[in-house]
């Protein structure tokens, strides 16, 4: 019964729409949480942030925000008597998006920020006294602590792909167009096809394995 | 390094443009339409059939959101559809009241039933009307299951309770918070009374998940469920699509939609009537 559910999921061409959907939301969220987390990161692990209290408690605070809680505050940024009504993005990609790099963009600023703080200090005075310029102490920085980014965006990506309720609210769940894997999963379970939702669930879950693998290997391919 | 940098920065640039353009173009398109509606017209896939016929004929691209009828009313309440589906008499009334919604339209019925533990503990399936059924599941203090959710199902279900003198809610009323499946699911599992409409119920008793349950109470005049459809009026919001609403409107009483409503069966029933039939 469930391997022929999955069968027939896997055979029909929506199934990969919805996981297409699924995988290119996530990741373009992330992506532009990555450009604009890391630099942010590396600001705030500089000494005079590094050790403030107030910083850190938003940023630990933000990798652990509800989505349903940030999917609301986009529905309402977004809907057409919110601040930014007339950009109509509500029940589109883009608004999944735009939820998604709020929810994963404390996760690459915590991780860069804590893998940052962790290189000894005297590095970049080392760098510095060999002749680097800044440009050239930052990549360095960047290019000893990638491991713990790439552990940041591994995080990143798994919250999002995995992440229910903030989609939900500002995509809509709209068949064809914003429905993705774990809202698709919803549906069928409110329609009482609970085999269907499990087999989803199954290709959900095998998306996100590969995903993690490739990132994982990237990580210790880098060691 | 630098040169993986610079790839890196052309394809993120490239995946945020093209995201952007994808989201835009689809409220741009002048080819679509926007519609809110009610989970229990999605899930019976009645919806998809007559969005498919729609699409081929017209070349018009429907997208539909899926709620309860308090939240469909709302976002046409607040112009984030082109026109709304619902069955919510009261609801649709305010938004006609309020100049928002316009041209309502009855399409289909149905009506609600109430579903229970398969023995009846409270034995409503001989009550004279719907106020009695429910005032014998009150006096018996049977298990009742409601939505809680601000729904039609849940309105409908408000003003029964009304006509029934003192029905103060105690433990055995159960709110759910939550849609007429996972409602009915839960009334299955720890087997209570429910007001469901017909096709949800039918749908999931297809699916073999309400095997605790029966209907007990159905076809009552006071349980008539229309479904109606609305256009939201251009003159409060700009940007609607609202002659795609219109030419929905027309197919929707096409021919050919309503024999696709005639010939929507579940188990035996029929889960949509066309007005007038």
């Amino acid at each position: 019964m469930f391997f022929d559910n999955l069968l027939i999921l896997l055979s029909s061409e929506e199934i990969w729409s919805i996981a297409g959907l699924s995988l290119f939301v996530s990741i373009s969220a992330v992506l532009a949480a990555t450009i604009i987390g890391i630099p942010l990161g590396i600001i705030f692990s500089e000494k005079k942030y590094r050790n403030n209290i107030l910083i850190s408690a938003f940023i630990n605070t933000g990798m652990g925000l509800p989505p349903v809680l940030i999917g609301l505050v986009v529905f309402m940024v977004f809907t057409r008597n919110g601040p930014f009504g007339d950009i109509r993005i509500l029940f589109t990609p883009m608004a999944m998006i735009v939820a998604q790099f709020i929810l994963t963009i404390p996760i690459i600023i915590g991780t860069t920020k804590a893998t940052l703080s962790d290189i000894p200090v005297d590095l970049s005075d080392t760098l510095r006294s060999l002749g680097a310029t800044n440009n050239q102490i930052n990549m360095q920085i960047l290019i000893e602590s990638r491991i713990g980014i790439l552990t940041g965006i591994t995080l990143a990506l798994g919250r999002a792909f995995s992440e229910v309720g903030a989609i939900i609210i500002v995509g809509g769940n709209i068949r064809y167009r914003t429905r993705v894997l774990t809202t698709a999963i919803i549906t069928e379970v409110s329609k009482g096809e609970y085999e269907l939702a499990l087999a989803l669930g199954l290709i959900l879950l095998t998306i996100s394995f590969l995903l993690t693998s490739v990132l994982t290997s990237l990580q210790i391919r880098n060691k | 390094m630098n040169k993986k940098i610079i790839i890196f920065f052309v394809i993120s640039v490239g995946l945020v443009s093209s995201t952007t353009y994808f989201g835009i173009q689809h409220y741009n398109s002048a080819n679509s339409l926007l519609i809110s509606t009610t989970t229990s017209v999605e899930n019976t896939g009645l919806l998809y059939l007559i969005i498919d016929k729609f699409t081929e004929e017209t070349g018009i691209k429907v997208s539909v959101i899926a709620k309860g009828s308090g939240v469909a009313v709302d976002l046409g309440r607040q112009g984030l559809v082109d026109a709304i589906l619902v069955h919510a008499p009261s609801l649709e009334q305010e938004l006609l009241d309020e100049g928002i919604g316009i041209n309502r339209t009855t399409l289909w019925y149905n009506y609600f039933l109430i579903a229970g533990p398969t023995n009846d503990p409270a034995n409503i399936s001989n009550a004279n009307n719907v106020t009695e059924a429910f005032n014998r599941i009150y006096d018996t203090q049977s298990l009742f299951y409601s939505r809680g959710d601000n729904s039609g199902t849940h309105i409908m279900e408000l003003s029964i309770w009304k006509a029934v003198p003192d029905a103060a809610k105690d433990k055995w009323y159960i709110e759910t918070g939550s849609g007429m499946s996972s409602t009915l699911v839960a009334a299955n599992e720890n087997p209570g009374y429910v007001l469901s409409d017909l096709g949800t119920y039918a749908q999931l008793s297809a699916t073999d998940e309400l095997s605790n349950l029966a209907i007990h109470y159905d076809e009552d005049d006071k349980l008539y469920n229309p479904y109606s459809y609305m256009v939201i009026n251009p003159d409060k919001y700009n940007n609607l699509h609202t002659e795609n609403a219109f030419e929905f409107l027309e197919f929707l009483q096409s021919d050919v939609v309503l024999k696709i409503v005639r010939g929507l069966v579940l188990g035996g029933v029929q889960l949509f009537t066309p007005i007038g039939e």
